[in-house]
């Protein structure tokens, strides 16, 4: 089943004398159940495609359909829960709000969910960090925290919801080999489940892990690897 | 979201956020200063009130080159009349303290303990402050006057031998008034019978008369000084009204001490501007920092979109912020504002009771926060209308 489908999305940055071309002319058809690897070099623009499948950010011209639904005729508002319910993003800095305690973090996506309006959302976020092997981490802060920790408590942040679309922008990026194992595993895991998990990479060693590999450069898709 | 989740999010927002402390410190100092300055305005409108509604030297007209027989006493607003000679006259103790006896007729005052002019024959009888003041002319409100500060009720009964040029007389305190309703600020008035000031008057005539004479010069000219006519009014505020109504009959009328009312009216809008300017300088200084605070909150913002927070709910939080700003900053405003009373109060050692009270103006603390919510609310405003559009566009600038 189709997740993401996007349909010629180009995406240009005016600058004063040039304008960059970050997406050129890409189609192209996300399912869940799959793992998509996105590669290429520093520029090619994976992460401007990713925040655009994210909704964080708009194409210039092109569509992007989120379960059938086009993206550019939805308000504001639908936008926002479909971020909020559809879409869980984890980033290269992790990104987590360092005046919060790491269950909080993870409270965060539930508290405007209205499905948990009667649940225990502190129990809840507890498990999250519990399962990712956060045990005896709850009560600490971002910073008090190793790099594999924070984006473990950003992973647990992302899946709060339980979306069924997992965008990764460099995830392991600033993690060493184990921590890197462990994140991919729980990433594949996900997949497993049904989910669409994006993860943008420059380690080849996460092909291993992926259904399909995707090389981008200069804003263009040159293959699909299997 | 339910509110104790916007509470909680508010409040991570204001105290770990650095810049909230120049917010707080800003507050509490506009609001001290509005407390400031609406005190003083008020503490100042009693001491005027007072001296111009209760003085009785503000509450007097005197009306030139006139006959000494004329009776203005009759007329409208008028409470009483005697001759500029015949009302007040500084006499010394036997220990040489200095008193100012004024003379009213018997039925003038009120007493707060003891007994009226009318209720006794005595001829030298004498009604003092509650508390008064016995030595030289007090200069200022210093623990040398508070020494020499007596309790009317110890004297009350008691007798002072008064002196004036050719004159001496054994004096008893009979009743006390309260300063603050007649001579505003003045502790060292006694009232007495008018008859009494005129002996006064006659003896220091003699006395001038033969110092005259003793001189060897042309004494013709000392005479009882006719020709000034005093007038004590009813009510302050028909001063002016009174005033013209002698002037359109042809006399010539100044009022004996004034507070020119332009003088207040001025004073008036300059505590207006302080604290307009006191307003304006901190909207200003604080429309700056929650530029920058918002700034500062970019990045958390930027977090709470991609977790499909909307702006409404990052507004919300916003306000929900300055509101908490608000009541910590005035809470601690409130706090200094006793400390500062208690010590100002310490270091002057102003007896409430006797001297100038300081008034707190506690409306000044409800203004404040009003206005320090105002203030927030409209810097958070402008701040997030200015960023608004752009969270979006900044996300994609910012590297995550
Ligand atoms: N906000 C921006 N303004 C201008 N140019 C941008 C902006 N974001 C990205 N770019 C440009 O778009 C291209 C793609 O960027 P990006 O998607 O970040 O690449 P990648 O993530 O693959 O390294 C780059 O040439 C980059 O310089
Ligand atoms: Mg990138």
């Amino acid at each position: 089943m189709v997740a993401l489908r996007v349909k010629n999305i180009r995406k240009y940055y005016y600058l004063k004398n040039e304008t960059i071309t970050a997406l050129d002319d890409i189609s192209y058809n996300f399912e869940y159940g799959k793992m998509y690897v996105i590669m290429g070099h520093s520029g090619s623009g994976k992460s401007t495609l990713v925040q655009c499948l994210g909704t964080l950010d708009k194409p210039t011209s092109g569509q992007i359909f989120i379960d059938g639904e086009d993206v550019a005729k939805m308000s504001s508002w639908e936008i926002n829960e479909i971020r909020n319910l559809k879409i869980g993003f984890i980033f290269q800095n992790y990104n987590l709000n360092n005046t919060m305690k790491a269950y909080e973090n993870v409270m965060l996506p539930m508290l405007i969910n209205k499905k948990y309006r009667k649940l225990d959302i502190q129990k809840q976020a507890c498990k999250l960090l519990r399962d990712i092997g956060l045990n005896d981490r709850l009560n600490h802060y971002p910073k008090q925290l190793s790099g594999g920790e924070q984006q473990r408590v950003a992973i647990a942040r992302a899946i709060a919801n339980d979306p069924k679309i997992i965008l990764a922008d460099e995830p392991t990026g600033n993690l060493d080999e184990e921590n890197e194992l462990f994140i991919l595993k729980k990433l594949r895991d996900m997949t497993n489940e049904g989910k669409c998990v994006i993860i943008v990479s420059h380690n080849s060693n996460i092909k291993e892990y992926a259904d399909v590999v995707i090389n981008m450069k200069k804003g263009k898709f040159i293959d699909y690897g299997i | 979201m339910e509110f104790k989740y916007y509470l909680f999010l508010a409040k991570k927002s204001f105290f770990n956020k650095k810049i909230n402390i120049i917010n707080t410190l800003l507050l509490i100092i506009s609001t001290i200063m509005i407390v400031f300055v609406l005190s003083f305005y008020k503490t100042f409108n009693s001491i005027i009130d007072n001296s111009l509604n209760n003085d009785i030297n503000h509450r007097i007209l005197l009306v030139h080159n006139v006959d000494n027989n004329l009776d203005l006493s009759k007329m409208d607003n008028v409470s009483f009349q005697t001759s500029f000679d015949h009302f007040s006259k500084y006499v010394n103790t036997e220990n040489n303290d200095s008193l100012v006896l004024i003379g009213v007729p018997d039925n003038y005052l009120e007493v707060n303990f003891g007994q009226n002019l009318f209720e006794v024959e005595d001829k030298n009888v004498m009604i003092c402050p509650t508390r008064f003041y016995l030595g030289k002319d007090p200069e200022k409100f210093d623990q040398d006057f508070l020494d020499r500060l007596h309790n009317g009720k110890d004297y009350i009964n008691k007798s002072f031998v008064l002196q004036s040029d050719n004159y001496e007389e054994n004096y008893k305190i009979i009743g006390l008034y309260d300063v603050n309703k007649y001579t505003y600020g003045e502790y060292h008035n006694c009232f007495t019978r008018q008859s009494n000031i005129i002996d006064i008057a006659n003896a220091e005539l003699e006395y001038m008369k033969q110092e005259c004479n003793d001189d060897e010069q042309n004494c013709d000219n000392i005479t009882s000084s006719g020709g000034t006519a005093l007038l004590v009014l009813k009510d302050v505020n028909r001063i002016d009204e009174t005033k013209r109504l002698l002037q359109q009959q042809g006399y010539v009328v100044t009022p004996k001490a004034s507070i020119v009312k332009t003088e207040i009216n001025f004073f008036i809008i300059i505590v207006a501007v302080m604290i307009v300017g006191v307003i304006i300088m901190t909207f200003t200084i604080m429309f700056i920092y929650n530029k920058k605070s918002m700034q500062y909150n970019k990045k958390n913002n930027l977090i709470y979109k991609a977790l499909g927070y909307n702006d409404n709910i990052l507004i919300r939080i916003n306000y929900l912020e300055s509101i908490i700003l608000s009541i910590v900053s005035s809470i601690i405003s409130i706090i200094v504002c006793c400390i500062i009373y208690v010590a100002l109060n310490h270091i002057f050692a102003v007896d409430i009771e006797i001297a100038n009270p300081i008034y707190v103006s506690y409306f000044s603390f409800i203004l404040s926060f009003v206005i320090s919510l105002i203030i927030s609310f409209l810097s958070i405003y402008f701040a997030i209308n200015k960023n608004n559009n752009s969270i979006i566009e900044d996300f994609a600038d910012e590297e995550i």
